[in-house]
């Protein structure tokens, strides 16, 4: 799965330089625009160009019968640029198409290089967009991507959507097309509702995913669930609904249960109580992946001696390894998970407000437990426990309850210090707390060699080191230092560009890098800039760096998915030259449309903007800008 | 709790302490928060300087703009506009120069924290669905001071002030509402008394409750007159007529203007629908109000059910 990248030249035959291990883009060039495709035909851009004699036709069967077993996309990218003929083969053979901006390339480019392919991921938004840093309507449609795709691929099977607008027609549309469609997965996407579910529940026969992650779907008040086929085994393997904001039809949601012996990913939205979830369970104890719902009692009903077993419920349930859920936990009823603790490799209770006291008798069964998503409320203490007992742990992540800069901190450096002691093998945190020390963060340098990713929150903006009032420099300089597999680095509290001095000279490997208020002048973004040759993408707020800075990337930023810099000392004149420079860029200035969508008329600069967003592509401006973006050249 | 998105939303002593520590960022103390007082800035992006309103007949300002404050977002030489305690003339010195314009607007949130507000747009970076999950079941403590606010109670069902928030609506299968989700819905909220009004972003709350509790902190311990009610702020002369605002005495009540330009009471209608007939919000003498029908009198005797 891969995009494809853009051309740095169109005449320019040699390769421009790439970075393959890190790159996951294909180098796009002139071998590509004479690539033939499935029907015969040359995807030419230059008419000049002559098709070279078609090559011995049985090395080219060889090489595809090869070629159909790379399944990573960058190693795909890399063989599509031995020659051309690998580069038509790789084409012909890649089922699964990658594509990391949706604006990077038109939906018909796509498919007229890569004609066999089944499975489609496309992402849109910034990530920053999810904060409410932009307005909404900004774009990345599925619309015109759904048309391309039906006329390309009938026999399409999989489409992964992040950050994409989706709306019920565009659903309605993959159901038609598609008749062998079998996994659709939306994760943060919105522009849908209850009734484009309900549409792709009744038509998709063989659906065997449907999950819907950390997704805006409106309440078209429609029995979405009711609309899955009523006779008949299911092929159904994955239903994840949690995100889901509406109650949904529980009878239907029980027979279906029962009609579909492969599933075993199901994750529940909060309007299922605890009293339903037992009766799903007993039907499915073959799940693998649960998420329970609110997990509490229903409306009406009351704590009694009629009460279902769920202990054994959950004891039955000898393949579950991954738990979440919990929107509303009454927590009386947490010890009925304890018999599945031992085996959960994954358990999620970030939106369940327990103490540390109620984590407590819940992880100590938890020897396994390799990823850990929990709110702040368990405080250090709930960590520490965490750490004593989870050897294996890979990925934690902690929520705040109360995400304001100024409320308590349940937790700090004291848990952190604890995690970086027991869970050595960490590769991924996401940390949210009020305060944090250098100290700790250097400790977790050092006693977690494998992190990949390292996300730290302090939610107090520019705050320093709470006990010595140091910047947080050298906490993540040693991260970025000590760390050598570091791809992926959000930075926060108080940060000099000492700070990022040392991530220009020790994050090599980085490809991610988020960035709020932190820095002091240009050459923190400099430094980043010219030292980070891997850099993907960039996402910046609130920091001083300005047209200088952004000057220096201008070698890079071909390279790169996109970059976001908001509210920070950019012009519109410095923006523009980089437009006029990298005409392969697209160079979008966003304006806060809150101001403007209330009709009012506010005298302000034309140029004026507050966030910079720009990507490569090989099309060029794009055609549904809504008004509130503009896009230089 | 605060949804994310409030813009100069509630005050809280001591959390200026956050932003004057650093030399190099700005030095912000609470008395530059008096400042935007006189001044009726716009919050536009471009040249409203100081004094400058674009809509006299909007005679309602935002409190804080990046004009007054030039924050790490909107000046490349920190040094030298951090020197100052933030004066409107070193912030037009700032901002006069032509190429110093973006995000000007989102730096002035950012600035909103100078107050001791934590309410600066998308930070701390939580997505807005794990915020109103969180809200829904966090206790609130009692908003029963606003609750004589919001509508004539034929929200009996909705007006809290038990501890515990209704708005999380278990297993009521008839709390649907038109999921129009926006990412963000900024809409202007005034007081009558208060030349200054603010903004607050709706998509991030979910019932009427959480909406109270972000407008009752943002007018109790703002720089305008109702600051006396929470025993720290300035004086101000009308201090003693709003004093009783929210303290359960309804001599106001909070309104909404909705889009055929009526203005309702706020608290009839399910969530949804208000959210989509809001235009902007005002905080009415209740002598004002008198006049208001609510939308809903011909449906008294109807159940609400419980907006989500």
């Amino acid at each position: 799965m891969r995009e494809e990248r853009t051309e740095m030249s169109k005449d320019d035959d040699r390769s421009p330089p790439l970075d393959l291990r890190g790159a996951d883009i294909a180098e796009s060039s002139s071998k590509t625009r004479n690539c033939v495709t499935g029907s015969g035909h040359v995807t030419g851009m230059n008419p000049m160009e002559f098709q070279a004699p078609y090559p011995d036709q049985v090395l080219e069967n060889v090489l595809e019968n090869v070629l159909q077993f790379l399944t990573s996309r960058r190693d795909r990218n890399a063989a599509s640029l031995v020659c051309k003929s690998w580069c038509r083969v790789e084409a012909l053979t890649r089922s699964e198409l990658f594509i990391g901006n949706c604006y990077s390339v038109s939906p018909k480019r796509a498919t007229a290089r890569f004609s066999r392919v089944r499975a489609v991921a496309i992402k849109g938004r910034p990530r920053f967009a999810d904060f409410n840093l932009m307005p909404p309507e900004w774009g990345a449609h599925f619309k015109p991507w759904v048309a391309a795709l039906g006329s390309a691929y009938p026999w399409l099977e999989k489409v992964y959507l992040k950050r994409m607008s989706v709306t019920d027609e565009d659903l309605k549309h993959l159901a038609e097309y598609f008749p062998y469609f079998k996994e659709l997965v939306l994760v943060c996407c919105d522009g849908f509702g209850t009734r484009g579910l309900a549409v792709i529940a009744k038509k998709c026969r063989q659906l065997r995913v449907l999950d819907l992650i950390e997704s805006e779907v409106a309440d078209s008040d429609m029995d979405w669930i009711g609309e899955f086929p009523e006779s008949g085994i299911t092929c159904l393997e994955s239903l994840i609904f949690d995100c889901v904001e509406s109650p949904i039809n529980f009878e239907a949601l029980e027979r279906l249960v029962v009609r579909s012996p492969s599933l075993k990913k199901l994750r529940l939205n909060r309007f299922v109580s605890i009293g339903q979830l037992y009766r799903l369970m007993v039907r499915a104890p073959q799940l693998t992946h649960l998420g329970t719902g609110s997990f509490s009692l229903a409306e009406g009903v009351a704590h009694g001696d009629q009460e279902p077993d769920y202990e054994s419920a959950f004891a039955a349930c000898k393949s579950l390894v991954c738990l979440s859920g919990f929107r509303e936990i009454a927590t009386d009823y947490l010890s009925a998970i304890y018999a599945v603790c031992a085996n959960l490799t994954s358990l999620n209770l970030s939106y369940a407000n327990i103490n540390a006291e109620q984590l407590k008798t819940v992880i100590f069964h938890c020897h396994k437990l390799q990823t850990f998503w929990v709110l702040d409320t368990i405080c250090d203490e709930g960590l520490q426990a965490a750490a004593a007992t989870c050897k294996d742990l890979r990925e934690l992540r902690v929520f705040p309850i109360d995400a304001r800069e100024d409320s308590e901190g349940p937790v700090s450096e004291v848990g952190l210090q604890a995690i970086s002691e027991g869970c050595r093998k960490l590769q991924s945190i996401l940390y949210f707390c009020q305060h944090m020390t250098n100290a700790a963060v250097i400790a977790m340098s050092n006693n977690c060699p494998d992190l990949e990713v390292f996300r730290l929150c302090i939610m107090g903006r520019h705050r320093p080191d709470h006990l010595t009032g140091q910047p947080m420099d050298e906490g993540f300089g040693a991260i970025v230092k000590n760390c050598k597999k570091l791809t992926r680095l959000a930075v926060s509290g108080l940060l000099t560009d000492q700070a990022f001095s040392y991530i220009g000279r020790y994050g090599k490997l980085v490809r991610t890098l988020s960035v709020a208020f932190a820095g002091n002048s240009d050459r923190g973004l400099k430094y980043v800039l010219e030292g980070c040759p891997r850099l993907q993408k960039l996402e910046i707020r609130d920091s001083p760096f300005g047209d200088e800075a952004l000057r220096s990337g201008l070698h890079h930023y071909y390279n790169m998915r996109f970059l976001w810099m908001s509210s920070c000392s950019l012009s519109p004149q410095g923006c523009r030259e980089i437009a006029r420079a990298l005409p392969r860029l697209v160079v979008e200035v966003i304006k806060d449309e809150a101001e403007v969508n209330r009709g009012e008329c506010e005298e302000h600069i034309d140029d004026a903007f507050d966030i910079l967003y720009m990507y490569r592509s090989l099309e060029g401006p794009r055609d549904d800008a809504p008004h509130f973006v503009t896009i230089l050249h | 709790m605060q949804g994310v998105g409030v813009l100069g939303g509630a005050t809280r002593s001591g959390s200026i302490s956050t932003l004057s520590m650093e030399d190099n960022n700005l030095v912000l103390s609470s008395e530059d928060s008096s400042s935007p007082d006189e001044s009726e800035l716009e919050l536009g992006l471009g040249l409203s300087l100081g004094g400058t309103a674009c809509k006299p007949q909007q005679h309602y300002a935002r409190i804080l703009t990046a004009k007054d404050f030039p924050s790490v977002g909107s000046s490349v030489s920190v040094s030298a506009s951090s020197s100052s305690s933030s004066s409107s003339s070193s912030c037009s010195s700032s901002l006069s120069r032509a190429n110093v314009t973006a995000g000007t607007k989102r730096s002035a949130d950012s600035v909103a924290a100078a107050n001791g507000a934590s309410q600066v747009v998308g930070w701390p970076p939580i997505r807005s669905y794990r915020m109103n999950t969180l809200v829904n079941q966090a206790k609130l403590p009692a908003t029963e001071e606003f609750n004589s606010l919001i509508g004539n109670s034929k929200n009996s069902n909705t007006v809290a002030g038990k501890g515990t928030n209704n708005c999380s609506d278990k297993n009521n299968g008839s709390a649907k509402e038109n999921g129009r989700l926006r990412s963000s819905l900024f809409v202007k909220v005034n007081m009558d008394g208060t030349p200054i009004g603010r903004k607050v972003d709706l998509s991030a709350h979910r019932c009427y409750e959480t909406l109270a509790q972000t407008l009752e902190d943002m007018f109790h311990t703002s720089t305008s007159t109702i600051s006396s009610i929470r025993s720290s702020g300035e004086e101000h002369d009308k201090a003693t007529r709003s004093s009783k605002m929210l303290e359960g005495s309804s001599d106001f009540v909070l309104t909404y203007e909705d889009k055929d330009g009526d203005w309702m009471l706020v608290g009839d209608v399910p969530w949804g629908m208000f959210i989509n007939s809001v235009r902007r919000l005002k905080i009415m003498r209740t002598s004002e109000a008198k006049g208001l029908a609510p939308r809903s009198e011909e449906r008294n005797g109807r159940q609400r059910t419980n907006p989500i």
